[in-house]
Formats: structure tokens, C-alpha cells, sequence
């Protein structure tokens, strides 16, 4: 296939995309986002995947309330049986699935408003929560929790080495350190308590860490709930894909990024495609973070280098 | 309840039938938004407030770390589920051998984690004791009395395949001074097979004082299963 026809097809994905409803296409990004983070390990997992196909194969099913009560069944029960271990964005999914069974309910003349609202009240209620919740935690709001996670977690490891002048070996350190205190006893190492190794520019960026992800999660939970005006849209827009494409670099959670456009992409109106596209990037950029980056250009090098 | 300023211009023309009070109210100017729908087109985000609603009551009258049961309170604190952790001691012979948890009892582990009580610390330390414990350098020293090398695939194949949790190759004599090697097994020798009288299992979450870089343990539950004797 030579360049030419790549770009006619590329130009034929575009010209669907702006022209699809999204009412269609809402449920179509659902359906392949469960597809993707279906569950393991879980009896309703089978019956749960061959509905999704079935969704994919015969797409009108995928405008029938009855099949997304079937979805919303599926995602329910294994919420019911794993409720304190599973991740918020399942019981998010779950909500939007509801919301489409609701939805597709309605007569059809109000289905694309009713989608909207649903989506934006869903996206708002969720970023309330989270402001919430660390507002009412001690170890958010003194900082611990950034300070903490940059020290410790190998997700922020680069990030925190870079800013916080702090070598990669000694994070790696303060791994262990923490391991020991965890696991140590199996190792005939029982340590209670360790010092961690730390610099007071990281101070700094856990305190601006945690100031920024409460100002961008209230906002965004303000703006998504304020009523539907053309200036408030672009506004909420603009933040939710900033917030999306900035957070989801660093804490690489998939599945709730991909719930966020999805639901981005639902409450956006006929003649906001150019937002709509930036959910779609945004879509991909999140699967594009998760890759691993770090093994693939090492082994690129070392095919390089032989 | 109008949830829109927008004028329904998507999702194609109003049914011809079965809807008829949504256009009577088209009529109206309302787009359709009946009570009835509009209480139907509310049911998802009500749910949400409801369950989250829930979760907050729940993680303060209980252990349930505010990460977990839809209440959205992940990265906002550092008491989540990975920084609680288990320690699990077999008692044998009034010496305690620590242990790790069974990949087994992988999701009786999590569930404990995220929301410890006394009755799930007790539950799990009961399915611990229930477990085929043995000595997991046994099988090792047996095999290592047949072949001429024990740095061999089938000797790493063996303990795979023995369901041992270490596939790293060790030493066929054990150092003087190191305890036994214990481990969940399945099905293993009776001569390596491990009687134990109780299991202890403690419940930690971690703590951090950000002044002092200070990162410290503290214990959220403990519970200890006896064995009965069998011969008595």
C-alpha cells in the first residue's frame, strides 16, 4: 500500500468521524473500551465479551436500551462481588452504561440532550468526589501524599529525578527501604521504620502537585455541572483535555482516561467536532502513554548495537 | 427539569409513535422532558451520588481505604491498598517461620488489604492453616542426589512444575544457621510436608511523617488459628 492510498484512507476515517452521530459513535468507543478492560478472573467474563461482540457485529444493537441493561447487568454483578477491590473507573463505566439504557429509553428526538446531561453530570460528580475526598484527607492536603508517591513509586521515578535533583539510584533506594519494611520479615529483616532519602525541591513540586490536581479536579467538577452555555462548554473542554493529556503521562490508568473521553466525546454538541476530534486524540495519546517505552527503545538500541 | 439549552436537532426525527406525549410537549416548548423522562434520563448520576454517598459513610465507620468502593478517592491519600501489606508467621513447634501469602489466596489477600476487619483477618488465617506448608528445599536436596548438576532447566522445571513460588537455584546443602525454607506446595512429600500448629496473620498499613522523612509501620489487625490436635 503506498502513501497515497494511506491518505485516502486516513481522509475516509476523518470524513466518518465528523460526519457519524454521536450516538453512534459514543456507544461504538464504549463497547471497544469494554472489550479491551473487560475483567478477568470472573464467571460473567465469557457472556460479557459475547455480548460486546454481538454489540460490535450488529451495530443497531447498540442503540437498544435492553442491550446496554444486559451490559449494565454484566458490569453490576461483578461490581457487586468485587465492590471494595474495584477500580473507580469500573463503577464509571457501569454508571454510563446505565445511563445509556436510560438514554436509548427515551424517545429519540431528546436522546442526543439527555446523552449529554448524563455525561456531564457523570464527569462533574465524579471530579466533585475526588476533590472531596482530598480535601477531607490530612495526608493530601499537608502534601504527604505527592511527597510520598514521588519518593517511592517508579511511575514518577524520572519525573522526580529530574525535578527534584535526586539520582535515579537513590529512589530506587528508597524502594527498597520501603520493601524492607514490608517484606523484610520473610528475609529475617525486621525493620519498623526507615528514613527515606529526600531533597527539598521535591518538597516544592509535591506541593504544587497538590495544589494543581485540586484546582484542576474542582473545576472541572464546577464547570461540568454548571448549566450548558457556549462559553462554559469550551471552557470545561479545553480543561478536561488538559487535564487528560497532562494526568494520564504521569499515572498511567488506562481504563479511567478512556472513560473520561468517552464520556468528553457524549456531552459535546453537533458543532463541537474540533473537541470532539481533541477526545479522540486524547483517546489515543492515553493508550500511546501506557506503552512500554523504556523496554522498547532499550531493546532498539541493543538491535542497534549488535 | 430541562437539562439542555440546546433544541434536539440530533439522533433524527421524533418517533411517530409510542412517543406521543414527548411531541405533545414539544408543542409546549419543553423538547419532550416529561417527568418521566426526565426522572429516567437522572437515574445514572443519582446512582453515582448514592453509592459515592455510601463509600464515604462506609471508610469512616470501617478500615476500607478511600481508594476503593466508587466513592472516587483515589490518589488522595497514601493508605491504598498497595501500601497495606500482610505478614503471615507459621507456628510450628513454638517457633514462628514467616511465610508468604499463596498466589492462591491472592484475592482473599487484596479483599483483606482494602477493607480489613477482625472477621476477614480471621477467615484468611484460617484458609492459611488449611494449606499444604512444606519444607521447599526438600524436594531439592532429593533431586539434587540424582543428577550430577543442579543448575538445570530441570531442576528450575521441577519446582515450576511442583508449584513452588521461587524458581531461583540454590544451594543443594543448606547453610548452617538458616531456617527452613517454607512454602505453599501442592501436593508435596510427606517427608518435606510441614505440621504446623497455628498460623498468625497481622494486617500493616504504611504511615510517613514528611518532616522527618520518616517512614514508619502500623498495625490495623491480627489474628491467630489454631489447629486442633489431630491425635487427641
Amino acid at each position: 500500500m503506498n502513501a497515497s492510498s494511506w491518505l485516502k484512507k486516513c481522509e475516509a476515517v476523518t470524513r466518518w468521524f465528523r460526519r457519524v452521530s454521536t450516538l453512534d459513535l459514543v456507544p461504538l468507543l464504549m463497547v471497544t473500551l469494554l472489550l479491551v478492560t473487560t475483567p478477568v478472573a470472573n464467571w460473567l467474563r465469557e457472556p460479557l465479551l459475547v455480548l460486546l461482540a454481538a454489540g460490535v457485529a450488529f451495530r443497531p444493537a447498540l442503540r437498544s436500551p435492553a442491550y446496554w441493561l444486559a451490559i449494565a447487568a454484566c458490569c453490576g454483578t461483578t461490581l457487586l462481588y468485587t465492590w471494595e477491590s474495584a477500580d473507580n473507573h469500573r463503577y464509571l463505566i457501569f454508571y454510563a452504561c446505565i445511563a445509556f439504557a436510560a438514554v436509548f429509553s427515551l424517545p429519540r428526538r431528546i436522546q442526543s440532550s439527555a446523552l449529554r446531561f448524563n455525561a456531564r453530570l457523570l464527569i462533574g460528580f465524579c471530579m466533585l468526589l475526588a476533590v472531596i475526598w482530598k480535601a477531607i484527607n490530612v495526608d493530601y492536603i499537608d502534601g504527604t501524599f505527592f511527597h510520598l508517591t514521588l519518593l517511592t513509586d517508579s511511575r514518577f521515578q524520572h519525573f522526580a529525578s529530574w525535578l527534584g535533583n535526586l539520582p535515579l539510584d537513590a529512589l530506587v533506594a528508597n524502594r527498597e527501604l520501603v520493601d524492607m519494611v514490608t517484606n523484610g520479615y520473610l528475609r529475617q529483616v525486621d525493620v519498623a521504620h526507615v528514613v527515606l532519602v529526600d531533597s527539598w525541591q521535591l518538597h516544592t513540586i509535591a506541593f504544587f502537585l497538590t495544589w494543581w490536581t485540586v484546582f484542576i479536579e474542582g473545576a472541572l467538577g464546577v464547570l461540568f455541572l454548571l448549566p450548558d452555555k457556549p462559553r462554559i462548554a469550551w471552557a470545561r473542554n479545553s480543561l478536561l483535555i488538559l487535564f487528560a493529556v497532562t494526568t494520564y503521562s504521569v499515572a498511567t490508568v488506562r481504563g479511567f482516561g478512556w472513560t473520561l473521553m468517552v464520556l468528553g466525546i457524549a456531552q459535546c454538541h453537533r458543532q463541537e467536532r474540533g473537541f470532539r476530534l481533541a477526545y479522540m486524540v486524547g483517546f489515543l495519546l492515553i493508550q500511546l502513554y501506557v506503552l512500554p517505552w523504556e523496554s522498547m527503545v532499550r531493546g532498539l538500541s541493543g538491535w542497534f548495537s549488535q | 427539569m430541562n437539562p439542555s439549552h440546546d433544541p434536539p436537532t440530533e439522533g433524527g426525527a421524533p418517533a411517530a409513535d409510542g412517543h406521543l406525549s414527548a411531541t405533545q410537549h414539544d408543542a409546549n416548548g419543553s423538547h419532550g422532558w416529561s417527568y418521566g423522562n426526565a426522572t429516567l434520563a437522572v437515574v445514572a448520576p443519582a446512582l453515582l451520588l448514592i453509592i459515592a454517598a455510601g463509600q464515604i459513610f462506609v471508610a469512616h465507620h470501617s478500615l476500607l481505604s478511600p481508594w476503593k468502593g466508587g466513592g472516587f478517592g483515589m490518589f488522595s491519600t497514601i493508605d491504598r491498598p498497595h501500601a497495606r501489606f500482610l505478614r503471615v508467621f507459621l507456628v510450628v513447634d513454638g517457633n514462628e517461620l514467616p511465610v508468604e501469602v499463596p498466589d492462591s489466596l491472592y484475592f482473599d489477600a487484596e479483599k483483606l488489604r482494602t477493607m480489613p476487619s477482625q472477621a476477614r483477618t480471621s477467615a484468611l488465617a484460617r484458609r492459611l492453616s488449611e494449606q499444604d506448608w512444606a519444607d521447599t528445599h526438600y524436594p531439592w536436596q532429593q533431586r539434587a542426589q540424582r543428577v550430577a548438576s543442579y543448575e538445570t532447566d530441570e531442576f528450575i522445571g521441577y519446582q515450576v512444575f511442583k508449584g513452588e513460588q521461587s524458581v531461583e537455584p540454590r544451594s543443594p546443602q543448606r547453610p548452617p544457621g538458616i531456617p527452613l525454607d517454607i512454602g505453599h506446595m501442592i501436593d508435596p512429600p510427606d517427608a518435606a510436608r510441614i505440621r504446623i500448629d497455628a498460623v498468625r496473620l497481622e494486617v500493616w498499613r504504611i504511615r510517613y511523617d514528611t518532616p522527618k522523612r520518616h517512614l514508619h509501620r502500623e498495625k490495623l489487625q491480627e489474628a491467630i488459628h489454631q489447629l486442633e490436635d489431630e491425635t487427641s
